[in-house]
């Protein structure tokens, strides 16, 4: 897990185009769309809370978890042609983008870089936006606490873990994301569970 | 749907709109994946959850959890795939299946042999007392596709081999469970001193792991 950038309050450094918030049409809400766009959304609506908590985990920066997050569907639908069903599910599939969003992220900031430069759709919060990832933020604290307390363990067993138990996909899910085989991934997670003296689930 | 949330949605349609009409087939897939992503509905009844084993009860630590497999007469005997990773998963229909079932593991070269557990036996001394930390993983699957025991053998401590017992229940079940010893191995183990804890963590549905044994 790399480091936060920046502290609450604070607005990353970014080189994307930024709309205000009065830019963006009313049309919120609901279905706005039809067609692709309306099956779509479907899949948006139904992962964006859990791709939000995964960097609210990692983030205290509500800028930085809303950049993240919709640099994750940017990627996803720039990136349509490379779902396939038969390879795995359509949240492994997503997952495994959120992972490499956030591995682009820790990668520049390590190096110094702005934490967020592909963004194109970038855009500065609103104060009541600001407020709901805040609170999701402070929701994510004790799965944060969790996160730090799991330095014994593994990288993979932390992920797998947390794709599991924090982020609620199914072992089968959560091993293709990671690339390791069903019967892998729980080896791993037992392993980590064991460890951290968490009950055996049967998942 | 939060404020945040929906003004992203608003802002993908404005901004990527073309991208989401360019690929119907995929956002359609996407869309129909939420469905069938829901809480899976199992297909046939749940067996009762295997049992973890603990070595203070025993004598017997390092046994590690246990799956259990509904019989069939029709169901191949037994199956031993290696993963990739290196772990091997390992299902089991029939006690008598067990010299055939060592054979196929001695012939991959994975360090476990296979016992019955029953209630005479008395050559339980030989298994080796582990700490926690160094019991091998074990992972015995409930889902759909991983209906077996995998045994990770790179946990298996240096001079040591893993011990698979397995027991047939009253129903029909057959009932594994695994822990490691210096070897020799022991030629079975005894139930009475095998006590089941807790710490319950594998769930094995018999039907799929049974239509999947099929390398014999």
């Amino acid at each position: 897990m790399c480091n936060d950038v920046g502290g609450f309050g604070q607005v990353v450094s970014v080189s994307g185009v930024r709309h205000s918030v009065d830019s963006i049409p009313s049309t919120v809400g609901g279905s706005v769309e039809s067609g692709a766009a309306a099956e779509f959304e479907v899949f948006y609506r139904a992962n964006v809370g859990v791709v939000s908590a995964f960097f609210a985990r990692r983030c205290s920066e509500p800028q930085l978890v809303a950049d993240l997050t919709s640099e994750v569907f940017l990627q996803a639908l720039a990136s349509l042609d490379s779902y396939d069903p038969d390879r795995g599910s359509a949240r492994g599939w997503l997952f495994g983008i959120v992972r490499r969003v956030w591995a682009q992220h820790c990668e520049r900031a390590a190096r110094g870089r702005e934490a967020i430069t592909a963004l194109a759709a970038h855009r500065q919060l609103g104060d009541d936006e600001i407020e709901d990832i805040a609170t999701r933020i402070d929701a994510q604290r004790t799965a944060r606490d969790l996160l730090a307390a799991w330095e014994g363990l593994s990288d993979l067993e932390r992920a797998a873990l947390e794709l599991v138990d924090l982020t609620g996909l199914e072992p089968r899910e959560a091993a293709s994301v990671l690339g390791i085989s069903a019967g892998a991934l729980r080896v791993r997670l037992f392993r980590a569970r064991k460890r951290l003296g968490k009950p055996q689930e049967n998942r | 749907m939060s404020n945040f949330e929906d003004q992203l949605w608003s802002q993908l349609v404005r901004e990527r709109g073309e991208q989401m009409r360019a690929a119907p087939e995929a956002t359609a897939a996407l869309g129909s994946s939420v469905t069938a992503t829901r809480p899976p509905t199992r297909r046939g009844p749940r067996l009762r959850r295997p049992a973890l084993l603990t070595g203070s009860a025993l004598g017997i630590a390092g046994l590690a959890t246990a799956g259990v497999f509904a019989l069939t007469s029709s169901s191949p005997a037994f199956a031993v795939t290696k993963n990739p990773d290196g772990t091997v998963a390992i299902t089991l229909s029939d006690l008598s299946s067990l010299p055939a079932l060592n054979q196929k593991l001695a012939q991959d070269g994975v360090p476990v042999t296979a016992v019955p557990i029953s209630t005479s036996c008395s050559a339980t001394g030989a298994i080796t007392n582990l700490s926690g930390e160094s019991t091998p993983s074990i992972s015995a699957s409930g889902q759909e596709t991983t209906d077996v025991v995998t045994i990770d053998p790179s946990q298996i401590p240096s001079g040591e081999v893993g011990v698979l017992g397995a027991s047939q229940t009253a129903s029909g079940q057959i009932e594994l469970m695994f822990g490691d010893t210096t070897p020799p191995a022991p030629s079975c183990l005894n139930s009475a001193r095998v006590t089941p804890t807790q710490d319950r963590h594998a769930k094995v549905r018999g039907r799929q792991g049974r239509d999947r044994a099929a390398s014999r």
